[in-house]
């Protein structure tokens, strides 16, 4: 059962769609500031963060998200009508790339993960809708301060920076397990939106699910609570 | 299929009674009179609200499927979940158990009947049975003489108005038909002094009704009369009278707003985009912003009676791609105000990923697909921006219009544009937001083509969205000029 599309009518309802990125490895130069800034007025990064929102319908960062994810940014999470992106980003070699790859999927609404590789650089997505109840515990960082002067000075330059904004977060320890081969944030999401496709038999002589990634104590924690977050279709 | 059974707990579930249901061949559309928000739904999801109407009020867990003991738990939290977010959108209601008997003697058939299986026979096809909207000229008589009216040429063929007892017979195909909304435009509708009964009669018979009027200053006594039967009053703003007399305007426009909202209308305001108002726009925004205006649709600029000034306000591709950049900015400066965006600029919102457009129903062209434009004397044309002799397909009064709607070959031509070898084959064909945008047709070269205004850059975006370089920004038009 599901609902197709939702228009809103003449009450003076409208949503927004926002982005926030994070840069882990290392922090952004005044040049590439200046250069994120160029795409919004509003924007204003920091040596680690940048927040977009657009308020009017259709509208979207000019030239789309990805290229900031090649260039600059790690992790970045992005909301739309209560549709979620995640994304991780970071340098593989071809082998790994191919690695990755095996993992994309288009489960159910078009939820599930891509997989997109631009040289070195792969960027993961994950579509996915989230818990109402898990939003709200996530998101209770405070940017603004995290753009004051002293937030710029302790934004350092070291190499395993942490933000207090609790998806970032995640995202960035997927990230570190994704970058050491480790899979198994992307074979949750297929479990929540993937085996629907396998069992209604879609694209059956096409499909075939991502390999099953071997299991381990280590860095559970953040697996479950990623399956946690991942609202069930 | 779906049945409804019986159990000792859980809350209960009523169709809101503002909610209207239509069966479509996907499954269905529901549709809150009240807020105007439209849901499409599939067949499930459909069978579900068929079933709690017919009920009247259902236990939550007394729902079930046929095939219940097969599916698996999946299903049933899916189902779940689908039966919050109808609460959230005020689709179901939940009355509590003391409201039951409330509920009862008002009609509603209780919990203790026996459960009827209803048989479904779903349609088959791939449009709708009938139009969401229709988009309703009442009459071309207007007593104001805005230059960039894009109606008045349309007087010259089509000038006969119906009187009031064949009006109200139009009201009475349209609700017969299944349709959901009766937007009433012109000319100026407020020159018709029956306006009020009609959209009175067309409110009992079922249907929300729109009013466009070009006035600023509406007397209370009119918005009095107009609220027993409108519901959406939107103004077509006279921007050139707003720049020019900003105070006064400002204030005549904020004292019908909030004139129309003590009568219980919802108010919005049409901006037409042309370059005179793209030049101000931010200006203009701030004051229909201090005017009280919380919707405001942003019109595409359709061609007037004056070449010469066609050709002067219509903005380029260039211009588009500024309005483009701003209008986040100005979203941003103004969150209290909803902006919606017509149709024919549905380029602007390209950017959106697919499945984000998808479920928030934007589907680009709506001509022949959600709409259907009248004229005056009833005839039917595929959209109100698509009005000459060659595209009549009918008239409402005279012909079968539910024939007209699906089997006209004017219809289907504009209903299934994007399947021409016109379109596939041009630059909006092979973009990645074609199924949510396409362009408007009354601007496509030779009507079928690529939009020539769309400000897609020169390269391929990131989000995926194949952006191409027009060269020739000339608008020919196909019709109407």
């Amino acid at each position: 059962m599901r609902i197709l599309s939702i228009r809103r009518g003449f009450t003076s309802d409208h949503s927004s769609t926002s982005y926030e990125f994070l840069a882990v490895d290392k922090p952004l130069t005044r040049e590439a500031r200046e250069k994120v800034k160029a795409l919004s007025r509003r924007v204003r990064p920091t040596r680690r963060r940048a927040h977009f929102i657009y308020h009017a319908d259709g509208y979207d960062i000019p030239g789309g998200w990805e290229p900031l994810m090649c260039e600059y940014y790690d992790v970045m999470y992005s909301e739309s009508y209560d549709w979620w992106t995640l994304v991780m980003a970071f340098d593989a070699p071809e082998e790994q790339q191919e690695e990755i790859a095996r993992y994309e999927f288009y489960g159910v609404d078009d939820l599930g993960v891509r997989v997109s590789t631009h040289e070195s650089r792969v960027i993961v997505t994950i579509h996915c809708r989230l818990e109402a109840g898990a939003v709200g515990c996530l998101l209770g960082d405070n940017y603004e301060e995290d753009w004051s002067e002293e937030g710029e000075e302790e934004e350092g330059n070291e190499a395993t920076f942490e933000t207090d904004d609790a998806l970032l977060s995640l995202l960035t320890e997927i990230r570190k397990q994704l970058v050491n081969r480790d899979y198994r944030a992307l074979y949750a999401v297929w479990e929540v939106y993937g085996c629907e496709t396998e069992e209604e038999g879609e694209d059956e002589d096409e499909f075939e699910p991502p390999p099953a990634p071997p299991k381990k104590r280590a860095g559970q924690k953040v697996i479950d609570q990623l399956r946690e977050m991942l609202e069930t279709p | 299929m779906l049945r409804i059974r019986f159990a000792s707990y859980a809350r209960y579930l009523k169709l809101s009674d503002g909610v209207r249901l239509r069966r479509e061949h996907f499954g269905g559309i529901a549709f809150e009179t009240r807020t105007g928000t439209m849901l499409e739904l599939d067949r499930e999801g459909v069978d579900l609200l068929l079933a709690i109407r017919e009920r009247g009020v259902v236990r939550e867990d007394d729902i079930s499927d046929d095939s219940e003991a097969t599916s698996s738990r999946r299903s049933a939290n899916q189902r779940a979940k689908v039966v919050v977010q109808l609460l959230a959108l005020g689709i179901l209601e939940s009355p509590l158990p003391s409201d039951l008997a409330r509920c009862s003697s008002d009609g509603y058939a209780g919990v203790a009947e026996r459960p009827q299986s209803h048989a479904i026979s779903w349609s088959a096809g791939t449009g709708l049975s009938a139009p969401e909207t229709a988009h309703w000229a009442i009459t071309y008589r207007c007593d104001a003489r805005c230059p960039d009216c894009y109606a008045r040429p349309n007087s010259r063929h089509f000038a006969a108005e119906l009187d009031t007892r064949d009006a109200l017979r139009i009201v009475d195909v349209l609700a017969d038909w299944g349709v959901f909304q009766l937007a009433i435009g012109g000319g100026e509708p407020l020159l018709r002094r029956d306006l009020p009964m009609l959209a009175e009669y067309a409110r009992q018979r079922g249907l929300v009704v729109h009013v466009t009027t070009g006035h600023h200053q509406l007397p209370l006594g009119m918005l009095n009369d107009l609220s027993g039967g409108v519901v959406v009053l939107q103004i077509g703003i006279q921007h050139d009278a707003l720049l020019q007399n900003a105070e006064t305007e400002t204030v005549l426009l904020s004292q019908s707003v909030h004139a129309a909202e003590d009568q219980g209308l919802h108010v919005g305001v049409n901006l037409m985009l042309s370059n005179t108002v793209l030049a101000s726009f931010e200006r203009l925004i701030a004051m229909l912003a201090r005017a009280g205006l919380k919707s405001i649709t942003l019109l595409r600029y359709k061609p007037p009676a004056e070449p010469a000034r066609w050709r002067r306000e219509n903005p380029s591709r260039e211009a588009m791609g500024d309005l483009e950049q701003l209008l986040p900015e100005v979203g941003a400066r103004h969150p209290e105000i909803a902006f919606r965006i017509d149709c024919a600029a549905s380029f602007l919102q390209r950017r959106l990923p697919p499945a984000t457009a998808h479920l928030a129903g934007i589907r680009g062209c709506a001509a022949a697909n959600r709409i259907l434009a009248l004229v005056p004397d009833g005839s039917i044309f595929p959209c109100s921006q698509l009005i000459h002799p060659d595209l009549r397909a009918g008239n409402i009064l005279t012909d079968d219009p539910g024939a007209i709607w699906t089997d006209s070959a004017i219809m289907m031509k504009y209903r299934f544009f994007r399947e021409g070898s016109n379109f596939r084959e041009s630059k909006c064909g092979v973009c990645a937001a074609r199924s949510y945008c396409g362009g408007c047709r009354l601007f496509a070269r030779d009507a079928w083509g690529a939009e020539p205004e769309c400000p897609a850059g020169q390269r391929t975006q990131g989000n995926g969205e194949l952006d191409y370089e027009d060269t020739e920004h000339s608008t020919r038009l196909h019709v109407g000029s």
